[in-house]
């Protein structure tokens, strides 16, 4: 037996031509043609018609020209680029729409399950179960709607294939919309977070010169002076001025010496003394005396720093607020919307000749391989 | 009597792939055991120069992937990639006598010599990750079922182009020129140091044509948490592969009968 023959070629052709021809490639007809033409029948008899519905968007955020990453590949291949981000914001829709929660919010607009399981949709594509569990359904959703976010452009692509043209479309805008209110939510959290933080901060600074205000009233009021720093400058000014005077008394004294100590003029000369002395003392008593006003200026000049202080806080405080406003309005993230959704008009999908011509080929040469497999396999028995 | 002869074929067969294997390690690495080392040394010596690269800056790749594992991964596989490839075409000549014996098929020395490489790229793995491991450098594999799958179509693919090669530099022995400059072309572009992510659009769309690409990611998520698999086609890699394979099966056997023994 030559062990090169392929071994169908050495069954005897005595049988009738059309069954030996059926003989000769059982194998051929059982592992390529009958899959594929099993294939092909359901595909184009029963399998249901899917149509796809797509739109395009993208999200930007107002103060910036792209949200996609800006430094795609190369720094990134050799390690100095970091860790890839900044896209966040950006890609958050495209992470959203494919998770449980757009799933769930979508099922409660359009009821998801009879959207899947339309009458005319087949057994095998359609969703399987008639009350699905939320597994179920999200997994049966990936299956139906490919949610594709581009790096380089920040582009997302939302595709959805349903039964129905309506359908395709309805869950598509739905979608949208889904993604566009969790932006606007994201928003809102966003600027209350960083509003809340700001008007707390501006709240404590004005609390807090408020306080430092109210006690430099009180110590004013108590001390019943304005300002100990310029009283106790006048003050100094006038015991001076008493120091000047007596000692210019005290001379105009001393030059009178000749005259008789009783003169009425020594007298009263005497007395001025004596009064610009005790001036002199009071006055020396009330910048330098006990709770005087050296203490007093210590006590203020203290709590006049403090608030000026709490009053450039409160300043910086309210400029960070409205800063803090400004931004909120302007960090505005939002969905851009390139491509509106599409009312299909034709089914594209299931991409019936594709899928044959596929199942075909990939029969044909799982045949050829395991031919040539079994056929050296023989030449080792041989 | 089709059965009686298929399954006593395929038990003499396994016997013969069993010896070649046997036989493979004896002439490889069966004089000095420094052969044996280098399997390791190789990649791991990799690892240490990327690490030494990255010991400045603790910038991290993309997320939780490590530029050491990330090395060390590529360069392993890859190694069982070239090694098959670029020894596909001495296969003949070491082992030509070997056909006097009628049992012994081309395709059994091809298979023989790419079982035993990839099984020594996996304990190779499994080896310098397990110290990574250790030394906190690495994770234990994240998608281990994802990661074999990724080597094994590797494997497939190199079988299946060493089966190519092996009956072409029998045909013609200027293809032997040809295949290592070839296999240090698919070095850089095979995706085993970069990752499909990291390309321009442009080219991330071309490259991830080319089924190399996207069994190295398909490893890389069977391996790093972070790392997806959006650009890996299994029906693709797998048409490829079958492809090749059938390809090469009928040119082994075509080939047979030229091949000059002794």
């Amino acid at each position: 037996m030559d062990s090169r023959t392929p071994p169908y070629l050495l069954q005897q052709a005595d049988i009738a031509p059309r069954a030996g021809w059926l003989r000769r490639h059982r194998w051929f007809i059982a592992i390529v043609l009958l899959p594929t033409t099993l294939v092909a029948l359901w595909l184009f008899l029963f399998a249901a018609d899917q149509y796809e519905s797509e739109a395009h968007f993208l999200v930007r955020k107002a103060d910036q020209g792209q949200s996609g990453s800006s430094l795609p590949g190369f720094a990134q291949m050799v390690g100095l680029g970091g860790a890839l981000g900044g896209g966040g914001e950006a890609v958050s829709v495209a992470d959203y729409l494919d998770s449980h929660d757009a799933v769930m919010a979508a099922d409660e607009r359009l009821d998801l399950t009879a959207l899947f399981r339309r009458p005319e949709a087949d057994f095998i594509s359609r969703l399987w179960y008639a009350d699905p569990d939320a597994e179920d359904l999200v997994r049966h959703f990936r299956g139906k709607v490919d949610v594709a976010y581009d790096i380089d452009t920040g582009i997302t692509e939302l595709a959805v294939r349903a039964y129905r043209p309506q359908d395709a479309e309805a869950l598509t805008t739905t979608l949208l919309q889904l993604g566009e209110e969790r932006v606007n939510a994201l928003n809102e959290r966003g600027q209350e977070a960083l509003l809340e933080s700001a008007r707390r901060q501006l709240d404590e600074a004005e609390a807090d010169l408020g306080r430092v205000s109210g006690a430099l009233a009180a110590y004013r009021r108590s001390e019943r002076q304005v300002d100990p720093t310029l009283s106790g400058r006048a003050g100094t000014e006038l015991e001076t001025t008493l120091r000047g005077e007596l000692a210019q008394l005290r001379s105009q004294d001393a030059a009178m010496s000749g005259i008789a100590a009783d003169s009425p003029q020594r007298v009263a000369l005497r007395r001025r003394i004596a009064a610009v002395e005790a001036e002199v003392a009071a006055a020396e008593a009330r910048i330098s005396g006990g709770r005087g006003l050296t203490a007093a200026i210590g006590n203020f000049e203290d709590l006049r720093m403090r608030q000026e202080f709490a009053a450039k806080r409160y300043e910086l405080a309210a400029g960070m607020y409205e800063k803090a406003r400004s931004d909120a309005l302007r960090q505005n993230l939002f969905v851009v919307r390139i491509v509106e959704p599409n009312l299909p008009e034709r089914a594209l999908y299931p991409r019936r000749i594709t899928i044959v011509l596929t199942v075909l080929a990939g029969l044909a040469l799982a045949y050829g391989i395991g031919w040539l497999l079994l056929a050296g396999m023989r030449e080792h028995a041989a | 009597m089709t059965t009686a002869s298929l399954s006593e074929g395929l038990s003499v067969q396994r016997n013969v792939i069993g010896a070649l294997i046997l036989r493979e390690i004896h002439t490889r690495y069966g004089r000095d055991n420094v052969g044996y080392l280098w399997l390791f040394l190789e990649p791991a010596i990799l690892a240490a120069m990327v690490a030494l690269i990255h010991i400045g800056g603790n910038s991290h790749l993309t997320g939780s992937i490590g530029p050491i594992p990330f090395a060390l991964l590529g360069y392993t596989t890859f190694i069982m990639f070239r090694s098959i490839f670029t020894r596909a075409d001495a296969v003949l000549e070491t082992n030509a006598p070997l056909l006097y014996h009628r049992q012994i098929s081309i395709f059994d020395m091809v298979l023989a010599r790419a079982l035993l490489e990839l099984a020594s790229t996996i304990v190779v793995l499994a080896v310098l990750f397990g110290i990574a491991t250790l030394a906190e450098l690495a994770h234990p594999p994240e998608r281990p079922l994802a990661l074999l799958a990724g080597i094994g179509l590797l494997w497939w693919w190199s079988l299946a182009l060493s089966f190519l090669i092996c009956a072409a530099t029998n045909e013609n022995r200027l293809v032997t020129k040809f295949v290592h400059p070839i296999s240090y072309i698919l070095l850089p572009i095979s995706g085993a140091f970069y990752m499909l992510d990291w390309l321009p659009r442009v080219y991330r769309d071309i490259m991830a044509w080319f089924p190399m690409t996207q069994m190295f990611e398909l490893i890389r998520y069977g391996m790093f948490a972070a790392a997806r698999d959006d650009y890996v086609q299994p029906i693709y890699i797998i048409f490829w592969c079958m492809l090749l394979t059938f390809l090469g099966l009928l040119s082994i056997r075509a080939v047979r009968r030229h091949v000059h023994i002794g």
